[in-house]
């Protein structure tokens, strides 16, 4: 593995793994979400 | 006639990701524009030697991935002495976004080392005892996810959290306790010595650091509002069963 392509390697790992994990907290935000999961409000 | 406002919390977590991308891509053209590579060689890797790059995200995910793991062991402690489920939702998220940090730890190190080093692993005190640490806290995942009761997993769980911490000064003083291929960076025991970076590679680092912790902060508060929701969906679930009993007693049967 040459220096150019393990900074390639990690930086793609880098943006992957945060971006996976956003999607999965997105993803698993919607299901509770559609199972009618409801932060309470503050009332005015 | 009553209103709501819109979720203030909702409008902090736009602030806080719009921030922590800011911050990132700053870091990215201070790291590859900015920051100069070193002039010496690097292990197996001639000067300048590109893969110098991969430190500057790789020392700030360890950080948090330690910011996170001393974040499951205050809110477990917290629980454990108050048993309010706020600090075991706090131990959850922290614990969950600290083993994605860590486990970047483990990915970008060993992408450096290959490189530097010619190989991608070595069982040295440092990667180690950091894998050690990654194994404790997929085990504390693994824990509360196999346990079903809330209020035990939570108890069990916070014991996990709190002896996992242990391995933290481990991990961190293992470069200066026993002798390691691992690059001993400046710390508050070694003030003296020196990172070795310049203005410009320092202000790369610091950014990045930066940008990391905001990152941290907005997935952390995002899955622990997560956790909540979670908590809302079982609460109503429970109550609609329970009203389903009470409506028609004779369906149960355990």
């Amino acid at each position: 593995v040459s220096a150019l392509t393990a900074v390639v390697l990690a930086y793609a790992s880098v943006g992957i793994a945060i971006g996976g994990y956003l999607t999965s907290i997105v993803i698993r935000q919607k299901r509770l979400r559609e199972r009618g999961a409801e932060l309470p409000r503050r009332a005015n | 006639m009553v209103t709501t406002t819109p979720d203030r919390s909702t409008r902090t977590l736009g602030i806080l990701g719009i921030a922590s991308a800011v911050t990132l891509a700053l870091s990215l053209i201070f790291i590859f524009f900015v920051a100069r590579l070193p002039s010496e060689p690097q292990g197996f890797c001639a000067a300048p030697c590109a893969a110098h790059r991969i430190f500057y995200f790789h020392v700030p995910a360890a950080w948090v991935a330690y910011l996170g793991f001393a974040i499951v062991f205050i809110a477990s402690v917290a629980h454990l002495r108050t048993g309010a489920r706020r600090w075991d939702l706090l131990a959850h998220a922290a614990a969950e976004v600290g083993v994605v940090f860590c486990s970047l730890v483990l990915i970008t190190g060993p992408i450096w080392a290959r490189p530097v080093w010619g190989t991608w692993w070595q069982w040295d005190a440092r990667l180690t005892s950091t894998f050690v640490l990654w194994l404790t806290y997929v085990g504390y995942l693994f824990l509360r996810a196999l346990t079903t009761d809330p209020a035990r997993t939570g108890r069990l769980a916070a014991v996990v959290g709190i002896v996992g911490f242990l391995n933290v000064p481990i991990v961190h003083f293992s470069v200066q306790w026993w002798r390691t291929l691992h690059p001993a960076g400046p710390s508050p025991v070694f003030l003296d010595r020196s990172s070795g970076l310049g203005g410009q590679e320092l202000l790369a680092f610091f950014t990045a650091l930066i940008a990391f912790t905001l990152v941290f902060s907005w997935l952390l508060s995002l899955r622990t509002r997560l956790g909540r929701l979670s908590d809302s969906v079982l609460a109503q679930e429970l109550a609609e069963s329970a009203a389903l009993r009470r409506s028609s007693p004779e369906v149960v049967t355990t």
